[in-house]
């Protein structure tokens, strides 16, 4: 039985997802495994998936007859992940290959944390480097006053049974916010979120349409590198 | 036992090769004392040991006797030999005689050696077996200190004009009777005769200068004002059996195409010396490939003006090939327009290789005729190979690379395909794959012209994405084979992915809008997609499109239209 799941949905990101797929199949630990909802896509990706990430054992892929939304998808993959932690991932997203190793090392330290998360950096489209994010320890007191504080989802992992407790992302919810909707209910409800500085576990990238842009005022041409 | 056994275990398979002897053979002939002091100064002071000098004095000389004669007395490695006056070649030819050294160096009393020039050259021919000699460039002693780089060995390009100078080193068995009757040129008769001779091949060494020369005296035989010079290299030629040709083919930027073209016509090619007379009937440039930065924004009027007070008589074409005209694009409107009547000046055809840099070049007010330039091989349609495969062309980016100096084959987005598509086998030329470490990429680095096609076949389609080109030759060679082609410049036949993205800042670039990295997430996708679908149903276009480029690039049509353009006999 794996000790982590990876749990990816995605949409039409055929440009991105043989990369991040390869990112999270490669980690130092073996004892893994990614679960993949592909939320209906039409661009070719769902080809690609049974073509070539079926080939691999560890790798468990769900269709998704209609479009069901970033939270019911990230909810579906959780059901079907068979350990009980989840690496919560973006298909846009690279994982560093000690992501898996690092997640096991908290929870085996912190068995009664639920909930980590961890620095990561921001990449470009050629997987340029774009800025460091060390984080800091959550501010649980701060967020619920709506005051800013460090949290990133694609870098996190969760208890499954904690999240499906709670009844998992919020079903309706778009694709972009389902992470902060969780987080909000997840720290309404009582809940520690846990912060692990020092290593950076994933690579986060920023599309011209991504939160970053849009809340950071980032200058999409900016994002050009060199 | 000695230090030096103990340095040199030859149990543990370590074995040193001995120092072979060298003969320095110096002819001595009318030159100043001082001059040969520092000559032979430079020789005694080598850290090579097994070294003997031989002083060649041709005709009595008091004065430059005693000099040797010093020498000698000095040290055993200097003998000194006195012949009846009868030129440098008949010295030379006397000196090798006396001499007993494996390796043999004609060295000119005037030269300085640098220190440890015949450790340096004794290293190269060692450990390069295959080559006969070692050659580079030298620098000259005046206060300029200018430097003669020579270039790499090519034997053809030996036989147009000398680029190895007498004092490089060779292995004894490889010298050949220096000619007593050549009056000039003799160090170019010489060596013509020691590659054709022995068939052997000399060994480049690079930004490694061996000596420093006296330049040219005035009226001396090195000296190219001399007046019969054409004469000269033709009394050589004539006496080598090489063919005097009558269209000199000289590029800018694009020095490895053009000498495969002057093969194709049946040219001469020069890039380096045009300080000299010739008597070619046409110049024919291709490539022109300059930038703003290259010595100003009227360079190219400066090297029009240039050709044209060289080669006052000759019919002079350009051939604008590759990324030449993004560069002019670059310059401002003033430099274009003065660049523009030069080039109507100082040029009889200008040439463009299809319309779309016909277009670009009409709207700088260059008007072109189109020849589109062939390949050098043969192709034809074979069948795929039976695993998927992508070419890619991998270049490092970067200004000061040396290689794409505006980033021309979009190097990170090429490498972000392999990433994107970790299902296909991708295979990669050029020297940017060197470092890549991808599971699905192959990099075979420079690929030799006669294993290029053998690479085309083993491919199934080439991805080529460009910031700027005209008509690239390896993708009409890739239809020509019918492989498919990736590519974002609209070309007939390849599989054109239409990037229509925003215009980059630069809004010169008319082909780069879908690399503007605002569009590539998109872009990649009609990549991705695009060939995955070939994958999916092979090249169904593969007959049409190799008959329509084959026609479209046959060597014939191209060969008489450019001797016709030079107005030279086939």
């Amino acid at each position: 039985m794996p000790k982590v799941s990876f749990v990816m949905p995605t949409r039409n990101r055929l440009e991105w997802i043989g990369e991040s797929i390869s990112s999270n199949l490669a980690q130092t630990v073996e004892d893994i495994e990614l679960v993949i909802v592909n939320d209906a896509s039409d661009d070719g990706t769902k080809e690609f998936l049974d073509e070539w990430a079926a080939k691999f054992s560890r790798v468990k892929i769900i269709h998704n007859e209609q479009r069901m939304g970033g939270g019911r998808s990230r909810n579906i993959g959780m059901q079907a992940a068979s350990s009980d932690i989840i690496a919560t991932c973006d298909d846009d997203d690279l994982s560093c290959d000690t992501r898996a190793e690092l997640i096991i090392k908290h929870f085996d330290l912190n068995p009664k944390s639920e909930l980590v998360t961890f620095p990561y950096v921001s990449i470009g489209y050629c997987n340029e480097k774009l800025e460091e994010f060390d984080g800091e320890p959550f501010d649980h007191e701060g967020f619920l006053n709506g005051g800013n504080t460090y949290f990133s989802n694609p870098s996190s992992a969760v208890r499954k049974s904690s999240a499906l407790e709670l009844g998992g992302y919020e079903p309706e919810t778009d694709d972009e916010t389902d992470d902060i909707q969780f987080l909000r209910k997840w720290v309404k409800a009582g809940k520690k979120v846990d912060f692990q500085p020092g290593y950076f576990v994933n690579f986060h990238r920023v599309l011209p349409n991504s939160m970053m842009v849009k809340h950071r005022g980032w200058d999409p041409n900016w994002l050009k590198p060199k | 036992m000695t230090t030096l056994e103990v340095l040199m275990p030859e149990k543990n398979g370590a074995k040193f090769l001995e120092d072979p002897l060298v003969s320095m053979i110096v002819p001595i002939y009318d030159i100043p004392e001082m001059t040969l002091k520092k000559c032979l100064m430079s020789l005694e002071e080598q850290d090579y040991k097994n070294l003997e000098v031989i002083c060649v004095l041709d005709g009595p000389n008091r004065a430059l006797e005693g000099v040797a004669l010093s020498f000698q007395k000095r040290s055993d490695k200097f003998t000194l030999l006195e012949i009846e006056h009868g030129g440098a070649c008949a010295a030379r030819n006397a000196g090798f005689k006396v001499s007993k050294g494996q390796i043999v160096s004609f060295f000119n009393s005037d030269y300085m050696a640098k220190p440890g020039m015949v450790r340096l050259w004794v290293d190269a021919l060692q450990s390069n077996p295959d080559c006969g000699f070692v050659y580079g460039g030298y620098e000259y002693g005046s206060s300029r200190r200018w430097a003669y780089p020579s270039k790499p060995f090519d034997a053809w390009q030996l036989q147009i004009a000398n680029y190895i100078d007498c004092g490089f080193p060779l292995w004894r068995k490889y010298v050949v009777d220096w000619d007593v009757e050549c009056r000039s040129l003799q160090d170019w008769d010489f060596w013509l005769r020691v590659v054709k001779t022995h068939n052997v091949k000399g060994f480049y060494l690079g930004r490694d200068y061996s000596f420093i020369a006296e330049p040219p005296r005035p009226k001396g035989l090195s000296d190219d004002s001399s007046n019969n010079w054409i004469d000269r290299v033709n009394y050589i030629k004539g006496k080598n059996g090489i063919p005097t040709r009558d269209i000199l083919v000289t590029s800018l930027g694009a020095a490895n195409h053009a000498v495969e073209i002057a093969k194709l016509i049946g040219a001469d090619f020069r890039d380096d010396t045009f300080d000299k007379p010739s008597d070619y009937k046409a110049l024919y440039m291709i490539g022109f490939y300059m930038k703003p930065t290259d010595g100003g924004l009227n360079e190219h009027a400066r090297r029009l003006a240039l050709f044209k007070e060289k080669y006052p008589k000759a019919k002079r074409v350009i051939h604008f090939v590759g990324a030449d005209i993004y560069w002019l694009r670059k310059f401002p409107y003033d430099s274009l327009k003065y660049l523009a009547g030069a080039l109507k000046l100082s040029t009889d055809h200008i040439l463009s290789e299809n319309q779309a840099a016909h277009d670009e070049l009409l709207d700088m007010g260059i008007p072109s005729d189109i020849v589109p330039i062939p390949s050098y091989s043969e192709w034809e349609v074979k069948p795929l190979p039976e695993t998927f495969k992508v070419a890619l062309y991998l270049v490092p980016s970067g200004y000061g690379s040396g290689e794409s100096d505006f980033d021309k084959y979009s190097y990170d987005m090429t490498l972000s395909i392999v990433r994107g598509m970790p299902d296909v086998q991708f295979t990669s030329y050029g020297k940017g794959g060197k470092d890549v470490k991808y599971p699905n990429l192959k990099d075979y680095g420079l690929i030799p012209r006669d294993k290029w096609p053998d690479y085309v076949y083993a491919n199934s389609c080439l991805l080529r994405l460009c910031r700027h080109d005209t008509l690239p030759m390896a993708s009409c060679e890739f239809l020509m084979a019918g492989r498919n082609v990736v590519t974002n410049i609209p070309m007939e036949f390849a599989q054109t992915i239409h990037t229509n993205g925003r215009t980059e800042l630069n809004e010169w670039d008319r082909y780069s809008e879908g690399l503007n990295l605002y569009n590539w997430p998109d872009t990649k996708k009609k990549i991705i997609q695009t060939i995955r679908q070939m994958r999916k149903i092979g090249n169904p276009i593969a007959s049409s499109a190799s008959g329509f480029w084959t026609e479209k690039l046959k060597k014939q049509d191209y060969i008489s239209k450019i001797r016709e353009l030079c107005d030279a006999k086939s």
